[in-house]
């Protein structure tokens, strides 16, 4: 032990060696010029003499010194060639250690290089990236941005948007990921052109119709054509002249969805179909994110402080009157942007840490699996201890190799982890793709993933492997020589039982988690939508971005109709402004209803879609009273609405609302009259509640509502036909009105269950997880049990001959096993209540003390139990009492 | 002083045996590198010119098997010098390797005079 030490602390205490070294050195060299001046050397002579003599100091004292090093790194190689050895005679305990530990480090690594990706890297390709912040709480007007860049707070200030609009480059239009940036973009995040150049402010105030391209846009619409500076793209039917292309490692600031195309800001009017001519003077027009670069040597929160000051100011020259003192009270904060911006994040932040904490929990029950194995090797091992203590080696160089054998094991979990993490991490990312742009995360390894499973391996070997090598040393090395047959401790059962009840402990918490998970899925699906989704197909149609305006838009979309609906196959075909379940977007106003004020809380506020005549046929959404619109509802007839049931009871109890006029505005020119009720469907997601809507017929809503003249609509089309074939007709079509429009279809019913992408992917997780802990347990629950067994073979013949049945010795084990998962499940319950809040917000419709949860994992735990036990307990009631009391 | 004829250059150590010169001169009681240095080359009548860059790395090979132990004491001249001693282990080492030495020494010794 004394040794070991000395050798650790040699390599910790490099410094106090070579002080001691270079002491000594002295004192010899100093008795060389002694010797030397008793020859009658002068002292001078003596000095030289004894120098030349003794050779180079330094070189004498690193060549000691480095004795320590490779000596410390041999007996390192030594530990792990021993450990091979071991590991391999015995196979079957080397795969369930190996097959826990890479299911357990395994799911960590998964999870941290989704976190990593996600929240944690830094934005790759840009310049010192923690000098960028961001401002708080969503979008600013453009009249902000430009005051907020005239007080100087930032050496770089930005404002952008990114928006998935079709671009047409090479003859063929495809989607793209293009970015609106400000002059300074470029500049704030250090990214230099690798041809050409990229955006400058002359760009942005002259609005000059450039853009500049990513690598991987220029690799993939244009085959990386080194030609490719001066060439014309088209971005709603704008040209745009290339003029650089960025490095292959910047991908833009968005996370998940990479940059395409980067064009000057102030190009919004004529590049976005949605927004107004004014967009750049509009103060109420909130749309783009703002960025800045601290001054060098400046903290956030010294810029912060200055902003704090700064904002009011910003406020009173950029902010519309009526809106200012809104702003005020909302405020803005400086937040680090050095990891990009992501709209995913917000969804999946929660969720991810939810998870964490779970594979945790995995990788603590693999743990606890490994270390129970551990300890019955260590029993086994007992006389090999004794020996090797007996031969004079250290228990500290025991532990030592044993720690070793440890780190070998979770080393090689380790690699296997990072082959489940790499093929984990893209199994989440594809969960969490559901709009139409897939998700692209960076997942590639870097150095915080490595660091975070070097981590994870040697904690893990040390919470396996720190407690089995104590008690291995701890033999009395006389008796467990002398004894013929093994010494049975009663600490390392105990030990072994306590580890066991954790376990269980840990499953029963993991197992709620998933329950609970699982069951608020279960709730959400079971909710009545309000409409038919199965058999819908959905389809979005780029009309604006093809240069369709006005009410030519209406026209486009009027004549497709026409034409869908006339084909054979098709039920029924719709348009709305947004589909069924429009995950979070809508548009609401006030509406005030002739004579009548609202009797809820609601209060005048509804929710507004656009839609056309047969929308409800359509989607299957029913009618209640009165009726939906036809095509007579068109421009020029009365203006007509159908309300649904929660605004129909909102205002009118259970009275008739059919007949009545109102006005979709809010105001009091009640020039339209209320014609049907149908039934509440669910809206922005499923987990909502009803909400009040008005549906205006589109081609009515286009006179009074400007905006729906510049949007793209939503496609229903009801069919019985399969998905591909009728996909391929609307197409076709589409392609026959105009052949410039972009087409993406989708199932309806995707397209709901991608709302709950978040619920599906708790779900999952969290019920593999579940499953995983499970098997652990019931691995580790069977090994203590056949050792248990194992152990008792003597007693339980010597029971066996005094006359106890078979019957009698199988329900004495289980009830040892059974006890040992009472008690794991009883502390898995307790922690699962203690920590219920911290899911509450991810569940619907169950509370985090859901009793089928509960009921569920206990159910599952003992079941698994059951399984476990059953092996050992058969095997214990088969003892022949002669042979087992023979070996006596 | 010499009977034996001088070698144009002196004995090289063969691998291992500056650690057995080493304990062997250990055996008659503490010494200081210095000392262990000077031991060697009187008693091999200067055929060992023991280098500061072997004698050094040897020295911490030992300690690191427990085979000698240091401690800094006052030399009998006044200087504080780092004196190392024979551990145990260290004896009964000396002795296995003196025995193999010596048989080694012997079959050598045979095999060379067969030639002859």
């Amino acid at each position: 032990m004394r040794a070991w030490w000395a050798k650790l602390t040699a390599l910790f205490s490099r410094h106090r060696l070579d002080d001691e070294l270079s002491a000594e050195v002295e004192a010899h060299l100093q008795m060389v010029v002694d010797a030397n001046l008793d020859r009658g050397m002068t002292p001078d002579e003596a000095w030289q003499a004894a120098r030349r003599g003794f050779g180079n100091r330094t070189l004498i004292r690193e060549s000691a010194r480095e004795v320590w090093i490779f000596h410390g790194i041999e007996t390192l190689l030594q530990d792990v060639r021993y450990a091979r050895r071991s590991l391999a005679k015995s196979p079957g305990f080397a795969a369930v250690t190996l097959l826990s530990l890479t299911l357990g480090i395994g799911a960590n690594t998964t999870i941290f290089s989704l976190m990593n990706a996600l929240m944690i890297r830094p934005l790759p390709g840009v310049d010192q990236p923690d000098g960028l912040v961001r401002l708080t709480n969503g979008s600013f007007s453009y009249p902000m941005f430009e005051a907020l860049q005239s007080r100087r707070l930032f050496t770089h200030t930005v404002a952008f948007m990114q928006r998935r609009i079709p671009a047409e480059v090479n003859g063929t239009t495809q989607w793209t990921h293009t970015e609106l940036a400000s002059g300074d973009y470029y500049s704030a995040l250090g990214v230099h052109a690798m041809i050409g150049r990229t955006l400058s402010s002359n760009d942005e105030r002259t609005r000059a119709p450039v853009a500049v391209l990513s690598h991987a846009f220029w690799t993939r619409a244009l085959s990386a054509d080194p030609g490719v500076l001066g060439r014309i793209i088209h971005i709603n039917q704008q040209d745009l002249r290339v003029v650089g292309v960025t490095p292959p490692e910047f991908a833009g600031i968005v996370v998940g969805f990479p940059t395409d195309i980067t064009v000057p800001v102030t190009l919004a009017s004529s590049l976005l179909t949605e927004v107004g001519s004014d967009i750049l003077t509009n103060r109420d027009d909130y749309w783009i994110e703002l960025m800045g670069r601290l001054p060098p040597g400046r903290s956030l929160t010294q810029i912060d402080a200055q902003l704090q000051v700064a904002w009011p100011q910003v406020l009173a020259v950029s902010a519309a009157d009526r809106n200012r003192s809104t702003l005020l009270a909302e405020g803005t904060r400086l937040l680090p942007a050095g990891n990009g911006f992501s709209r995913l994040r917000r969804t999946y932040a929660s969720p991810l840490y939810v998870l964490m904490g779970l594979v945790g929990l995995v990788l603590l029950i693999g743990c606890a699996n490994v270390a129970n194995l551990l300890l019955a090797r260590g029993a086994a091992r007992q006389r090999e201890f004794a020996i090797r203590l007996a031969i004079g080696a250290g228990r500290g160089r025991v532990i030592r190799q044993l720690l070793t054998e440890s780190l070998v094991m979770a080393t090689l979990g380790a690699a296997g982890g990072a082959l489940l993490a790499s093929a984990g991490a893209r199994l989440v990312v594809g969960l969490i793709s559901v709009d139409q742009a897939p998700v692209l995360l960076d997942l590639r390894a870097d150095w915080r993933v490595l660091l975070f499973s070097i981590g994870v391996t040697t904690v893990t070997a040390l919470l396996f492997g720190l407690a089995p090598a104590r008690r291995a040393v701890r033999v009395d090395v006389a008796s467990s020589l002398k004894a013929h047959t093994r010494v049975v401790s009663g600490l390392g059962i105990r030990l072994r039982g306590g580890l066991m009840i954790a376990q269980v402990a840990l499953s029963m918490l993991l197992a709620v988690g998933a329950g609970l998970f699982i069951n608020s899925l279960r709730q959400i699906l079971a909710v009545d939508a309000g409409f038919d989704p199965t058999s819908v197909l959905l389809v979005r149609a780029s009309v604006t971005e093809a240069g369709y305006r006005g009410r030519r838009t209406i026209q486009f979309y009027t004549e497709l109709l026409d034409r869908l609906n006339s084909r054979p196959t098709i039920q029924a075909a719709a348009l709305s402004l947004y589909p069924p379940v429009s995950r979070g977007a809508y548009s609401s106003d006030n509406i005030s209803i002739d004579g009548v004020e609202p009797r809820t809380d609601q209060g005048h506020l509804a929710l507004r879609n656009f839609v056309s005549s047969r929308y409800f046929e359509t989607i299957g959404q029913k009618v209640v009273r009165g009726r939906t619109f036809t095509e007579l509802d068109r421009h020029g007839a009365p203006n007509v609405a159908v309300i649904n049931e929660t605004l129909a009871h909102a205002f009118f109890g259970s009275d008739s609302p059919v007949g009545r006029k109102f006005d979709p505005r809010g105001g009091r020119q009640f020039d339209w009259e209320i014609v049907g009720v149908v039934q509440d469907a669910t809206y922005t997601s499923l987990k909502d509640q009803p909400k009040p809507v008005v549906y205006v017929p589109c081609a009515q809503g286009a006179d009074v509502f400007a905006f729906l003249q510049g949007r793209d609509m939503f496609l229903e089309v009801r069919s019985a036909a399969v998905g591909s074939f009728l996909a391929g007709e609307v197409r076709e079509t589409i392609a026959q009105l105009d052949a410039r429009v972009l087409v993406e279809t989708e199932a309806l019913q995707t397209y709901v269950a991608g709302s709950l992408a978040q619920d599906r992917l708790l779900a999952l997780l969290s019920g593999c997880l579940g499953a995983i802990s499970l098997l652990l347990v019931a691995i580790g629950l069977y090994g203590v049990m056949a050792y248990s067994v194992s152990q008792r073979t003597s007693e339980i013949g010597i029971r066996m001959a005094l006359g106890a049945r078979p019957a009698a010795v199988l329900s004495m084990v289980f009830r040892e096993g059974f006890l040992l998962v009472l008690a794991g499940v009883i502390i898995g319950a307790a922690l699962a209540l203690a920590s219920s809040r911290v899911v509450a917000s991810l569940l619907f419709g169950i509370t985090p003390r859901d009793m089928g949860a509960f009921a569920g994992a206990a159910g599952v735990l003992a079941l698994a139990a059951l399984f476990a036990t059953l092996l050992p307990a058969r095997r214990a009631a088969r003892v022949d009492p002669l042979v087992a009391l023979r070996n006596e | 002083m010499s009977t034996v004829e001088r070698l144009s250059e002196r004995l090289e150590f063969l691998q291992g045996t500056l650690e057995v010169l080493i304990l062997r001169s250990l055996a008659l009681g503490p010494n200081h590198a210095y000392g262990i240095s000077q031991f060697l080359t009187q008693e091999s009548d200067q055929e060992f010119i023991v280098d500061n860059g072997s004698l050094y790395p040897a020295l911490q090979r030992l300690l690191q098997r427990g085979w000698i132990a240091a401690q800094w004491k006052t030399s009998p001249n006044g200087r504080r010098a780092k004196y190392y001693r024979l551990t145990p282990a260290g004896r009964k080492q000396l002795l296995v390797a003196t025995s193999k030495w010596q048989r080694f020494v012997l079959a050598m010794g045979r095999v060379l005079a067969s030639e002859g």
